[in-house]
C-alpha cells in the first residue's frame, strides 16, 4: 500500500499533462509490480544458470525474453527522438556553413571589384551601376571564383544568356554549397525541359520590393544588397552590414520538374531571392508565396499564381524547427525564428532603411 | 499460461502508453476567419489575401483565393488586407526561344491599390474566429 502511495504521487504530476483516471493508476501500478517481480525472476535464473551448485538447466521463459525487449523498446523510444534532433541540429549547422561561404565569398568579390557586390539577377539584355553588361543570368555566377569553382567560371560566356548553348552546361553542375541537407539536396529539374538546371536553397536579399521593381517600387525601395537587373556595393549598405541580410534560404517546393518556380534559383524568373514588400513575408510565413507557377499544399510553402514578376513575393523558408538561417552581410549567420517581428524583420531586410530596429 | 497472457498485454500496453503520454505542443495564437471576395458583383476566380498588422506588432497571415471564398488562421488584431485577383487568359512561353515550354498566362484583374499596405482601402479588426469576413472590390478603384 505504502507503495502504491508512492505509484500516486509521480502519477499526480504526470495529471497535469493528462487525466490519468483511478483505473489507469492501478493498472500502472500493477504492471510495474510485474515488471519488477520479472526482473527479480531474470536476475534469479541468471544466478541460477552460472551457480556452480546448479546440475538443471534452466531457460528463460518466453514471457522474461519479452520483458527484456520491451523494456528495450522502451528505451529506445525515449532515445529516437533525442538521435533525430541531433541529426537536425547537425543539418542546419551544415547549412549555416553554406549561407556563410556565400557571404564570404560577396566579400571577396567586393574586395576584386572596387566594392561591388556581384549582381542578384538579370532579366533582360542591359547595364547597369557599375557599368557593366549583362544578360539573363543569376546570382551564383559571379561568386563561383570565390567558391573554388573557377572552371565553371571560366566557360560561362558572359555574352550569352544563361540558357543558352555552352552557358545551360554550367548550370547543371551540382555544387554541395547551392543545398541544405534539411531539403530535397541534390534536385535538379529532371530533364522535364530543355533548358533544364540545379536547383538550390539559397536566396539573395532582395529588400522590400517584388521580384521585378517597377519604376514606383524603385521610388520607395530601401534597398538590399542584391536585386533583379540592379547592382549594389558596400557603398549602398548604409545600414551597416551586421544589420543587413545578405542570403536565406527557401525549400525547393517541386523538386525534378519545373512546375515551381521556388528552388529554381538559377533562373532570374525562378527564385533568385527572396522578399517581402510591406515585412509580410517572415521566415516561414503562413502568407503564401506569390509565384508565377508553383504546386499548392507543399508542406510549409503555401503559394498563390500571380500574373507577373513585379508581384511575385517569395518568403525564405525551411524545414528546421521554428526558424530560418540568415546570412547577414558581415558574414555572421544568425538562426531567425519564425515569430520575429514584422518591424525587426522589416530593418534587416533594408539595407538603407535607416531603422532603428535589428534582430533581437 | 493464462496468467502469462494477461502479462505480455499489459507489457505491451505499458509500452504503447508511453508513446501515448505527451502534451500536445502550445499552438500559435490564430483565429479562423473565412469569407468570400467578390470583384464588381462576381466571385474573384484566383488569388491571395494577406492581413498586414496596422502596426506590423504581429506578424502577417494569409491565405488563396479559390473561386471567391479563402480561410486563413491570423492572429488578432487591427489589420490591413491586401488581395491581388488573376485569371487565365491563356498560355506563355519561359524563354525567348523557338522551342520553349510554356505555363499558364495569368492576368491580374484587381486593381494594384489593393495589394499595397499603404493605398489599400480594405481593413479589419480580428477579434476572434470570424466567418463571412468578405470584401467586395471595385475594378474601378482608384486610390487617392
Amino acid at each position: 500500500m505504502k507503495k502504491m502511495k508512492n505509484w500516486n504521487k509521480t502519477l499526480d504530476s504526470l495529471e497535469q499533462c493528462q487525466n490519468a483516471s483511478g483505473y489507469v493508476k492501478w493498472f500502472i501500478y500493477h504492471v510495474l509490480r510485474a515488471i519488477s517481480l520479472l526482473f527479480a525472476r531474470i536476475v534469479a535464473s541468471i544466478s541460477v544458470r552460472f551457480g556452480k551448485q546448479s546440475s538443471v538447466r534452466r531457460a528463460f521463459t518466453l514471457v522474461e525474453l519479452l520483458v527484456v525487449i520491451a523494456i528495450i523498446g522502451i528505451l529506445i523510444a525515449l532515445l529516437l527522438p533525442a538521435v533525430q534532433a541531433a541529426r537536425e541540429a547537425a543539418r542546419r549547422m551544415q547549412c549555416s556553413n553554406n549561407l556563410k561561404q556565400w557571404s564570404l565569398a560577396v566579400h571577396t568579390h567586393a574586395d576584386a571589384k572596387q566594392g561591388w557586390f556581384n549582381i542578384g539577377a538579370c532579366n533582360n539584355d542591359r547595364t547597369v551601376e557599375n557599368g557593366r553588361a549583362y544578360r539573363r543570368i543569376s546570382w551564383p555566377t559571379e561568386l563561383w571564383p570565390y567558391v573554388e569553382q573557377q572552371q565553371l567560371f571560366s566557360q560561362y560566356d558572359f555574352g550569352k544568356r544563361f540558357h543558352d548553348a555552352g552557358n545551360i552546361d554550367t548550370y547543371r553542375q551540382k555544387i554541395a554549397g547551392y543545398y541544405c541537407p534539411s531539403n530535397n539536396p541534390n534536385s535538379d529539374q529532371g530533364n522535364t525541359d530543355t533548358y533544364w538546371r540545379v536547383m538550390g536553397n539559397y536566396v539573395t536579399n532582395m529588400g522590400n520590393s517584388p521580384l521585378h521593381q517597377s519604376t514606383e517600387e524603385q521610388a520607395r525601395f530601401t534597398g538590399a544588397p542584391f536585386g533583379v537587373g540592379h547592382v549594389y556595393g558596400l557603398e549602398n549598405i548604409a545600414d551597416g552590414t551586421s544589420n543587413t541580410a545578405a542570403f536565406s534560404e527557401i525549400i525547393i517546393a517541386a523538386p525534378g520538374g519545373t512546375t515551381d518556380q521556388r528552388g529554381d534559383f538559377l533562373n532570374d524568373e525562378g527564385s533568385p531571392g527572396f522578399m517581402a514588400r510591406d515585412a509580410d513575408l517572415t521566415p516561414n510565413s503562413k502568407v503564401p508565396d506569390y509565384c508565377r507557377i508553383c504546386v499548392e499544399n507543399v508542406s510549409k510553402a503555401p503559394c498563390t499564381k500571380v500574373g507577373a514578376n513585379t508581384d511575385v513575393e517569395i518568403a525564405p523558408r525551411s524545414y528546421h524547427t521554428g526558424g530560418v538561417n540568415l546570412g547577414l552581410c558581415d558574414g555572421a549567420v544568425r538562426f531567425v525564428s519564425d515569430t520575429v517581428s514584422p518591424n525587426s524583420w522589416q530593418a534587416v531586410l533594408s539595407a538603407d532603411g535607416g531603422e532603428s530596429e535589428s534582430l533581437p | 499460461m493464462k496468467k502469462n497472457v494477461l502479462l505480455l498485454c499489459a507489457v505491451w500496453l505499458m509500452l504503447s502508453l508511453v508513446f501515448a503520454i505527451g502534451c500536445a505542443p502550445k499552438s500559435v495564437n490564430t483565429v479562423k476567419v473565412t469569407g468570400t471576395i467578390t470583384i464588381d458583383g462576381k466571385p474573384l476566380e484566383q488569388g491571395g489575401i494577406k492581413f498586414s498588422s496596422v502596426n506590423n506588432d504581429t506578424t502577417a497571415s494569409g491565405g488563396t483565393i479559390t473561386n471567391g471564398t479563402y480561410a486563413a488562421e491570423v492572429p488578432p488584431g487591427k489589420k490591413k488586407v491586401l488581395i491581388i485577383g488573376v485569371k487565365v487568359v491563356g498560355r506563355e512561353k519561359l524563354y525567348d526561344t523557338p522551342d520553349s515550354p510554356t505555363r499558364e498566362k495569368l492576368e491580374t484583374v484587381t486593381p494594384t491599390a489593393y495589394n499595397k499596405k499603404e493605398l489599400t482601402p480594405l481593413e479589419a479588426d480580428i477579434t476572434g474566429e470570424t466567418k463571412d469576413l468578405n470584401f467586395e472590390l471595385s475594378s474601378k478603384f482608384k486610390h487617392k
